[in-house]
This record gives C-alpha cells, sequence and structure tokens, in this order.
C-alpha cells in the first residue's frame, strides 16, 4: 500500500468510526435526556 | 459486495483483468460511502421507531429533528444502493454466464454468498415498504408498518454479517481507488492495487448517486428546510384549522350526530351513552400543546374538550383498569395504556383554538393526549372499551366492528369537509 492509499485508508476508516463513534454519543446523550426528563 | 480476493501464492498475486477489479472498486466505494450512511439510518430507525410510541419520551425536539432525518437519509440511499446492486448484478451475470474473467476471478466466499440473497431481498422489502408508508400513509392496510420494522431487523442482521466480511477488502480498494491517478490505456491485465483506468467514471457515478440521493431525500422529508419538501407537499387542513390532513383514518368521516353516541363499554360499572348535547353539557378544560405527525409536521393548538378522566368515572371504569380501545367511526382504533389517557391534559376534545371540529378534523368528537404521535390520537371517536391488561394492539382496524355497541351513523361522503 502506497502512501497516499495508506493515508486515504485511515481516512475512510476514520469517518467510518466516527460515525460509529458519533451515533454512541448520540444514544448517550438521549439516554441521559430521557433519565433527567423522567 | 464483490470479492476482490490477492491470493499470495507464492508470492504470485493473482491477476485479474481491469474489468473485474473496476468493478470490484465501484462496489468498494459506494460500499464503504453506505457503511456510513447505513450507520446514521439505523440510530434514526431505532430513536424514530422509539418516538412514533410516544413522541415525548426523549423531551425537548428530538422527534422533530429524527423524523425527517430518518426520511432524508432513506431517500439519500436508494441510489447508491441501486448502484450497488446493479455493480453486483453485473457481476453475478458476467460469472453465471461464464465470462471468462469473472470466472477466474471466482465466486465471494460462502458465508458472504449465502447471505446476498438474504440481504437484498430484506433491502428492497425494507425501502419499498418505507416508501409505501411514505407515499401512501396506511391507506392500503395497517401491515407495512410490521413489514418494514421486519426486513429491517433481517436487514440489520444480514448486513452486520456482510460488513465484517467484507469491511477490510472494501476499505483496501476504495483507498485504493481513491488515492490512484488514472491511467489510460492500462493493460488486459492488472493487480488490484495498481492505478486503473476509469476511477473518474467511478467517481462521478458515486457523486451522481449522492447527488440524486440528496436531492430526492429533500424532496421527500423537507430537511433540512420544510417548504423544500416538493415531493410530497403536505395538505393543509381546511380553514380554520390550518394543520394538514392525515388519512390514517380512512379519509374524512360525516357523522349523523342525531343517530351518533359515544359509547364506553368494556370493565365498566355500567355502559354508557352519551350524546352529542350531553357531552357539550360536561365540565370541559382548555390546554394548550403540540400535535406531531410521523409524516413530518408539529402543531400547537388550543385544545378543548371533556376530560378523559370524567367520562372514565361516568361509566364507572375498574380501579385496575390498564387500556382503553378507542374507536372512530372510519373503522379504525387505538388501544392506549392506561398511563396514556390518565396523562393530564387528555381530552375527548371538541374545540380547536375556540372553534367546534370541522369534518375533517373529527367531529364531533376526537381524542388528544400531550405527548403521542398522531395517528395515535383517534378522530370521528364513537367507542371507550376499557379493559384490563395491557393494550391488545397498537393499531388497526377495527377488530369487533360488528359489536353491537357500534352502529353506523354516518352520513354520505361530503369531499368539501366542512360542516359549519
Amino acid at each position: 500500500m502506497s502512501p497516499r492509499e495508506r493515508s486515504t485508508w485511515r481516512l475512510l476508516v476514520g469517518v467510518q468510526l466516527g460515525a460509529v463513534a458519533a451515533v454512541a454519543v448520540a444514544a448517550v446523550v438521549v439516554w441521559l435526556l430521557r433519565s433527567c426528563a423522567c | 459486495m464483490a470479492d476482490n480476493r490477492r491470493e499470495s501464492d507464492g508470492g504470485a498475486a493473482r491477476r485479474r483483468s481491469v474489468g473485474v477489479v473496476g468493478n470490484t472498486r465501484l462496489t468498494s466505494l459506494v460500499g464503504t460511502t453506505l457503511l456510513v450512511l447505513l450507520v446514521l439510518q439505523v440510530a434514526s430507525a431505532v430513536v424514530f421507531a422509539l418516538l412514533s410510541y410516544n413522541v415525548a419520551a426523549l423531551g425537548g425536539p428530538v422527534y422533530d429533528v429524527v423524523r425527517p432525518v430518518h426520511f432524508f437519509v432513506g431517500f439519500l440511499l436508494m441510489p447508491l444502493i441501486a448502484i450497488k446492486l446493479v455493480s453486483t448484478g453485473y457481476r453475478f451475470g458476467r460469472y453465471y454466464t461464464r465470462d471468462r474473467a469473472y470466472h477466474e476471478a471466482g465466486p465471494p466466499r460462502p458465508v458472504p454468498r449465502l447471505i446476498a440473497p438474504i440481504l437484498i431481498a430484506s433491502a428492497v422489502t425494507l425501502f419499498a415498504s418505507g416508501v409505501e408508508m411514505w407515499s401512501f400513509r396506511n391507506q392500503f392496510g395497517y401491515a407495512w408498518t410490521a413489514i418494514h420494522n421486519t426486513a429491517a431487523f433481517v436487514f440489520v442482521v444480514a448486513l452486520t454479517i456482510h460488513i465484517i466480511v467484507h469491511v477490510r477488502e472494501a476499505n483496501r480498494e476504495a483507498a485504493a481507488d481513491l488515492a490512484s491517478i488514472p491511467v489510460t490505456g492500462a493493460g488486459t491485465d492488472i493487480a488490484a492495487h495498481e492505478p486503473l483506468g476509469g476511477a473518474v467514471t467511478r467517481r462521478a457515478l458515486l457523486g451522481g448517486g449522492l447527488a440524486a440521493g440528496a436531492v430526492l431525500g429533500v424532496g421527500a422529508s423537507g430537511f433540512p428546510v420544510a417548504s423544500w419538501n416538493f415531493l410530497q407537499p403536505l395538505r393543509p387542513g381546511a380553514a380554520p384549522f390550518d394543520f394538514p390532513l392525515m388519512n390514517y383514518e380512512g379519509g374524512a368521516q360525516r357523522v349523523d350526530v342525531a343517530a351518533w353516541r359515544l359509547r364506553i363499554a368494556g370493565t365498566v360499572a355500567k355502559p354508557v351513552e352519551i350524546t352529542e348535547e350531553q357531552l357539550l353539557a360536561l365540565p370541559m378544560e382548555e390546554h394548550t400543546y403540540a400535535i406531531s405527525c410521523v409524516d413530518g409536521w408539529t402543531a400547537v393548538r388550543t385544545w378543548r374538550g371533556v376530560p378523559m378522566t370524567t367520562v372514565l368515572r361516568m361509566a364507572g371504569a375498574a380501579d385496575d383498569f390498564g387500556h382503553v380501545l378507542v374507536r372512530s367511526t372510519s373503522g379504525y382504533f387505538w388501544d392506549h395504556a392506561r398511563s396514556h389517557v390518565l396523562t393530564p391534559g387528555t381530552l375527548l376534545c371538541t374545540h380547536i383554538d375556540g372553534r367546534r371540529l370541522n369534518d375533517d378534523h373529527g367531529y364531533p368528537v376526537r381524542l388528544i393526549i400531550p405527548g403521542l404521535v398522531g395517528k395515535s390520537q383517534i378522530k370521528w371517536v364513537d367507542g371507550l372499551v376499557i379493559g384490563r391488561g395491557g393494550p391488545q394492539s397498537f393499531i388497526g382496524p377495527h377488530l369487533d366492528f360488528k359489536d353491537p355497541v357500534v352502529t353506523g351513523h354516518l352520513l354520505p361522503a361530503n369531499p368539501a369537509g366542512h360542516r359549519r
């Protein structure tokens, strides 16, 4: 894998992990909001 | 996602044709993009489904945000999924028509090969049922929600396996394609990591799919600007009730109030029948709060009517009642849990913003419960059936519409929908 491919690969994987992480954080926030609302 | 094995065989990489590698790279480019969007869509689906049974479960404007996002991402996904189906279908077709290059490249590995039909069938069912609900709003029955939810469950399971099997290779191929400088006049054989002609075409397909999906998504959802909902503008309500009309209840009813009675039966001390005149003479309350619809709108109105607790007391509802099935003259019901109907502000509503209901909005009486989604707020109410235990079902046509307590009392259809 060339350096350019590697950096592109990192970007791709970063975006995917970022999406998963964002959803996980959102789920925690929603759960906290719900706890507070109750 | 097409399999693109590069088997090391004593250090010699398997060599495949430009076409096979290009196909794999297009599949990988679209697949890696879909992965991100599908993660978002699954998350929005979970929250959307939760709130569709109780808008207020999370508080704040969460429902108003997640609802258009779910529609937007759903439509955004469609062109990309179509491209991926064409790309993998092309490989499938070439392999089984014994095209030399595709046959030499080999089939997918056993697990993804077995999963593929389930994944495709569940995806097609999922999107078709989603579009049906978005487009027709239960005009063709109430089974679509169950079909959509079941397909979603199967899809997520199959998709998870699909991702686990393919993600590393897809990322590698997509990165190779995005990092490459397109080379024209490449040889007939090429190793998968080499620059490959057609990269611009593949990027154009990906970009075009995203752009087409974005246009579809905005038009279908009104996200981020509600008025951009050009594919399905909401039908405004007849004046003076300027909030949209939905078809969840079979279209506007025209109730003959001389024959109409509100009947309260089930686990009660004494079944009760109430005429319109008697209903309007009962003590009323007025509350201002929002009604939200799964279709994408929220309206704050002032609701006046008889508190649900008043009519439950009149009939002598059992202290331990667990649910109240609220029926409509349209043949539609919603079985509400005790906690719903005892929510403060729950009304058998007769007036909105100080004006008597009209036919479109549920004349002579409609249910309104703070925080619940609009499709559970039954219009043209003609019966409350009280029972012990939990709700039997949330939604559907009358199971007991021929029950003697429900009689016909409808006037001929009046498309104008204005009574007074």
